[in-house]
């Protein structure tokens, strides 16, 4: 069912800094359920009755449960500032479930495959919920998680928690491995031999270049891009990214793309060591 | 029951409060979130004649308290939009009123053509005033010259009998005077107006943030010069005035009504909330009830009648406006 009105049963149970700067916020909904697949999104309007912020934030649904979902969000601007300082209790206007999601719609088989997560920043929040919902399968889920320096690595403990082995990597080499979190693939796909299913969220070039790497070993990654967005329904056009078909909205025909169909323009090079 | 109708271009609307083109699709991607019978009338994303794939990314921007567009109208053409989506759009529920752009008065004509089948749809919305897109050697827009708002529309009237709403820029220095030549050239509405021309700059980058440098800016941000334009026009033509510039609120609404629009359009405010239509309505509902006014229509021109105002150009000059 789709959130729609103001408010639409949307109750904020916590809202924390679970990492400088980064927040993980609770929502649980009354009545309707809200069926939400990882690697889909909300669109959530950060104050009503003010025209500045004017626009929803798009936020990658972090955590999927029965009775409501969780955010996680890193500060970044207006908007998420004053969702900063929501309290509990507070309700939240929230437009979604939205876009489509990490599992693609036409059914392959990923049963055999290894699940290789791979975050930029706090690209790791919607992953989250996919490895989640793997370890439910009791699949086994590895995840990379990148930053510049290890402050600002996220998630690292939860992801531990859901059983997930975690492999780090720094810009400036503070925690894991150094190098961009693109290297990490990059080495277990030299190593190892096997078949991966690899799921990836985070910067556009960082995204370019798990891409190529990809490509090289002939995977077709699900990607979840990050472009600027607007209404998040498909109306405005705004979100438009290239692929091969030419244009598609991020917001309706993504957020997650497989990493082959995009036109990647600036990416990453090398291990950035 | 307060009497929510409004006769526009000769076509009765069940109420004035209408979805502004490119912010509502055909109405078919909202229609999980809308029920689009509420919705006085649908104007549909600017249709060209063949496919545009519109302009490359970023596309937006928020400002304070707006939105800079360039999205170049990316559609998929005329054809296909009739083939594809009048099935839906003659069965939704509501008016429609199908946005079109060319780029020379053949293809205006051959759009107008194709677009029009029998009485469908109630009227077409000339969009001469994209901000993003370049017409001709000047790389202007045709709402800025009045010579060809003249043209086109003349090209077009002479090919179909649905009603005209030439849609204009308030990127001109009098919007009456384009909204004159309009009427005269055979508009049977305007609508004032599109986004305002505006810049966003990255001063990370200190480059422009958008690649074609001017976007269009609209939401609340333009409310008061939109306002003023539709006064402009409502004291310079005869016809029917569609007002459009940053309506949030049935507030908004009234006033739009209040300085001269037969009916108003919604647009940014459906991107923030695609409920927004219909939240404007019972919004202007409740203030037409407070203020006891019978007929929504009654509210039109209010504002740009009372005393004091500027005297207002007079109707008899439009024809000496050259």
């Amino acid at each position: 069912m789709i959130a729609r009105r103001p408010g639409a049963g949307f109750t904020i149970i916590t809202n924390q800094e679970i990492y400088p700067d980064h927040y993980l916020m609770e929502l649980r909904r009354e009545g309707a359920g809200f069926d939400a697949s990882p690697g889909q999104f909300v669109n959530v309007l950060a104050a009503g009755g003010v025209t500045d912020p004017l626009l929803r934030v798009p936020l990658g649904i972090h955590r999927i449960r029965k009775n409501g979902i969780a955010l996680f969000y890193k500060v970044v601007g207006k908007a998420t500032g004053i969702l900063s300082r929501k309290r509990k209790g507070d309700p939240l206007d929230i437009l979604g479930p939205l876009g489509r999601g990490f599992y693609p719609e036409t059914g392959e088989k990923e049963e055999k495959k290894i699940n290789v997560l791979v975050a930029g920043g706090h690209g790791a929040a919607p992953l989250y919920a996919l490895a989640q919902r793997e370890r439910e399968k009791g699949k086994e889920v590895a995840v990379f998680l990148g930053a510049s320096t290890k402050k600002h690595i996220v998630l690292s403990r939860e992801f531990r928690q859901l059983g997930c082995r975690v492999k780090t990597a720094t810009e400036d080499g503070s925690a894991g491995r150094k190098g961009y979190v693109t290297c990490l693939l990059e080495d277990l796909l030299k190593q190892k031999n096997g078949e991966f299913a690899v799921y990836s969220c985070g910067p556009t070039p960082m995204l370019a270049r798990l891409a190529e790497l990809a490509a090289e070993k002939g995977i077709r990654a699900r990607v979840s891009v990050d472009t600027y967005m607007a209404c998040g329904t498909g109306v405005c056009r705004g979100c438009a990214i290239m692929t091969r078909e030419g244009y598609k909205l991020s917001c309706t025909d993504g957020p997650v793309f497989y990493s082959d169909e995009i036109v990647w323009e600036e990416k990453l090079k090398g291990c950035g060591e | 029951m307060t009497d929510l109708t409004v006769r526009i271009a000769g076509k009765n609307f069940k109420n004035p409060v209408w979805a502004a083109s490119g912010t509502f699709g055909c109405g078919e991607e909202l229609e999980r979130f809308v029920d689009l019978r509420n919705i006085g009338a649908i104007v549909t994303k600017t249709v060209t004649l063949g496919e545009r794939e519109g302009n490359p990314p970023p596309r937006v921007i928020e400002t304070a308290s707006g939105l800079l567009n360039s999205v170049g109208l990316e559609n998929k053409g005329a054809e296909w939009f009739v083939k594809n989506k009048y099935p839906f759009l003659k069965q939704c529920g509501t008016n429609v009123v199908v946005s079109f752009a060319a780029f020379t008065p053949g293809e205006w004509v051959k759009c107008a053509e194709i677009l029009t089948d029998g009485d469908f749809p109630d009227a077409f919305e000339i969009n001469l005033s994209c901000p993003n897109v370049s017409y001709g050697a000047a790389r202007g827009l045709v709402a800025q010259d009045k010579r060809a708002v003249e043209k086109v529309l003349r090209a077009v009237k002479a090919v179909t009998r649905v009603p005209l709403i030439a849609k204009l820029t308030p990127n001109v220095t009098d919007i009456g005077e384009i909204a004159v030549r309009a009427e005269s050239s055979g508009a049977d509405a305007v609508a004032v107006a599109n986004t305002f021309q505006g810049v966003a700059v990255d001063a990370e980058t200190m480059k422009p943030y958008f690649k074609r440098v001017v976007a269009g800016l609209s939401g609340p941000a333009i409310k008061p010069l939109a306002l003023k334009a539709v006064m402009d026009a409502y004291r310079q033509v005869k016809v029917p005035v569609v007002g459009i510039g940053g309506i949030m609120t049935g507030i908004d609404a009234a006033e739009f009504m209040l300085c001269g629009a037969a009916a108003v359009e919604v647009g940014t405010a459906t991107l923030r909330d695609p409920c927004s239509c219909s939240r404007v309505l019972e919004e202007l509902q409740e203030y037409l009830k407070t203020k006891g006014v019978k007929k929504a229509r009654e509210l039109t021109g209010r504002a740009a009648k009372q005393k004091g105002l500027p005297r207002a150009i007079s109707k008899n000059r439009k024809r000496n406006v050259i």
